[in-house]
């Protein structure tokens, strides 16, 4: 979203529980936070994929979720170079094996469910907010 | 006998190894050329000496060598003996007839005597120098079949008769040797096997195959069955004529009952693994509700004005919570029979309205179309509403998981004389057809697509689904088309009555 000509990240939430991305939409638009919010990893991917997510500063996402989901979508992000400076955020109500978890360049940050809100809100801020600094160095 | 020394006398003769032959009180009856050369004797220098002033040593010595290797079996014996330009000999008896609880008189000593080089550990294993050419020595030989204790070694003439017996097959037959040379394999197996011929066939397939292999029961001298691994070879002379056979024969009794509480270690193993994984899902199903109540509860207390909404969320998800607690402590606990969370709450309730409500939910949390078709109007039956609210909201859930994106889900209520049905379809990949009962097991999740992760679940839904039909008098099954998607049919019998309320 440009506002004054000053570009500012988004947020995209990702989580197969509704009310989880409830809460979670909540409380970051309360932070000040531009929020995307999906319930289906894949519709999340299509939407990356498209122009409006040329914004996108931050992921936040449930790593295991239907088709696994949360994994392809990291990967998926991890590969893509429009969005290089995306931080992921990782959500897991479960650490099953190695295998299903990500190499850690992958993500930037690892929250265990059921999450503090305290904790996670400032982060995913801190991660906004070094994007929109970024972004203005870029602009200058 | 006497017919028997002449074809002894042929063989040794022309025999490379220095033999004699003495009589039990050690006197020399037979003496090769071989011999003679090896002592630097005459044959008629050496015929009627005694073994000991041949050897040149103690006679008592060798009168208690051989003593001994009589008496304890192996009919075998070493002496270190000196000869006229050797430092050292080696005597090996062996005995010679079979008659082990006769007289002396019947017995005559077959006497390798070699010269030191041929025991030097430094030389050829088996033994004689190298112009003969390396050969199994029949002395060594013996030692190593005899010495042999764990397996079985003995040899059959064509007949099959036991010829020859070892200390491995006394020990596992426990039948002396002179207990069983001459009479046939038979009395080894059980009689149920020598009524289908076991014996004679294992034989004739030895002698078509070349060898043998089986492993079955045997019975031992005093009864007793074991488990024998055994191994018949058929022995050939020069032109292909069946000379015997060499039976090798091992007992593994211990080995396959060793192999069976295996076998049921890593079934239990394997028991305990699936229970672990649906224990691992249910924990993160656990936590999913929690995060969200957790952070309502939050939110409100960051912001009370926000509270309506959310308070409705903590009430959703502690719901949920309530809900899975049931169905683990269900398909964990009581597995038998299914016990209502609260006594009494079977009532007369409208199926139909259940539907719909589960349907909006559904909707409303999720982004799947669902078109609800059939009745509309009420479909009475008695049931407990809460139990087949979750076996509706089980059976959505699913749907969802494996339905194909973007297509809708189908869900139908019907009447049909005196069954309701609710018939919940989707467009997903489907379920093989040896794979339609295993999904109405706990723990069973299937992979939506091939290689892939099986969906999220505890692997209860159906399993605890089915079990509240089945206490309501109803049934669940599902028909699946690979490729074309699926369908959960439920039925449950229709109320006695349309008649509303308790």
């Amino acid at each position: 979203m440009r506002r004054r000509g000053v570009r500012v990240a988004k947020v995209v939430v990702v989580d197969d529980e509704p009310n989880i991305v409830l809460v979670l939409e909540m409380a970051l638009r309360r932070a000040g936070l531009d929020v995307v919010p999906f319930t289906d990893p894949d519709a999340a991917m299509a939407w990356l994929d498209g122009d409006a997510s040329q914004d996108v500063g931050v992921v936040l996402l449930d790593l295991f979720m239907p088709r696994a989901g949360g994994r392809r979508l990291a990967l998926a992000l991890a590969g893509d170079p429009r969005h290089e400076g995306v931080a992921v955020v990782l959500m897991t109500g479960a650490i099953r094996k190695e295998f299903d978890m990500l190499p850690a360049a992958c993500y930037q940050a690892l929250f265990a469910k059921p999450f503090d809100l305290r904790e996670v809100v400032p982060a995913v801020k801190a991660f906004a907010q070094a994007w929109d600094a970024r972004a203005a160095v870029a602009a200058t | 006998m006497d017919h028997s020394r002449d074809i002894l006398r042929g063989i040794l003769h022309d025999n490379p190894e220095a033999v004699a032959v003495a009589d039990q009180y050690h006197r020399i009856v037979e003496a090769n050329p071989t011999l003679c050369a090896l002592l630097n004797r005459t044959e008629a220098d050496l015929l009627g000496a005694s073994l000991a002033s041949v050897l040149d040593t103690q006679g008592a010595a060798i009168a208690g060598a051989f003593r001994d290797a009589l008496e304890d079996g192996r009919g075998t014996c070493r002496l270190p003996a000196l000869a006229a330009d050797h430092d050292y000999l080696t005597v090996l008896a062996l005995r010679l007839g079979d008659d082990r609880n006769g007289p002396p008189a019947s017995h005559f000593l077959f006497v390798y005597v070699r010269p030191r080089s041929d025991t030097d550990p430094a030389s050829d294993e088996w033994g004689g120098d190298s112009s003969r050419g390396p050969r199994v020595h029949p002395d060594r030989f013996r030692e190593l079949v005899d010495g042999v204790c764990e397996f079985g070694i003995y040899l059959l003439d064509p007949a099959g008769r036991v010829m020859t017996w070892n200390r491995g097959a006394e020990r596992i037959l426990q039948y002396r040797e002179d207990e069983v040379v001459g009479h046939p394999i038979d009395r080894f197996y059980t009689p149920q096997d020598r009524t289908a011929d076991r014996p004679r066939r294992a034989l004739v397939w030895a002698a078509a195959h070349g060898t043998f292999n089986d492993e079955g029961w045997r019975v031992r001298r005093d009864g007793s069955w074991f488990r024998a691994d055994v191994t018949i070879t058929a022995l050939r002379g020069p032109g292909g004529r069946i000379t015997g056979f060499a039976k090798i024969q091992r007992d593994v009794t211990e080995h396959r009952a060793a192999e069976r509480a295996l076998q049921r270690e890593q079934l239990a193993e394997e028991r305990q693994r699936t229970m672990w994984q649906v224990l691992q899902v249910a924990v993160h199903e656990i936590r999913n509700p929690m995060t969200a109540a957790l952070g309502a509860v939050r939110l409100i207390r960051d912001d009370p004005d926000d509270a309506a909404s959310l308070l409705g969320v903590v009430e959703e998800e502690v719901t949920r919570l309530n809900r899975l607690l049931e169905r683990f402590v269900y398909a964990v606990g009581t597995r038998d029979a299914w016990q209502p969370a609260t006594p009494g709450t079977v009532v007369d309730t409208d199926l139909a309205a259940l539907v719909q409500a589960s349907v909006r939910m559904f909707e409303a949390v999720g982004s799947e179309t669902v078109r609800l078709l059939g009745e509309r109007s009420a479909v009475r039956v008695r049931v407990d509403p809460d139990a087949i609210r979750q076996v509706l909201d089980n059976v959505l859930t699913n749907a969802r998981k494996y339905a194909a994106p973007g297509t809708p889900i189908e869900v139908r209520v019907e009447r049909a004389g005196d069954v309701a049905r609710v018939t919940v379809r989707d467009q997903g990949c489907g379920v093989p057809r040896d794979q339609l009962e295993a999904v109405f097991e706990p723990g069973v999740r299937l992979t939506a697509h091939a290689g892939t992760q099986p969906p999220q679940g505890s692997g209860l839904g159906l399993y605890v689904s089915r079990k509240i039909l089945e206490t309501h008098g109803g049934r669940i099954w599902m028909d699946s088309e690979v490729g074309v998607g699926s369908a959960v049919r439920i039925e449950l019998p229709v109320g006695a009555s349309d008649r509303p309320g308790p």
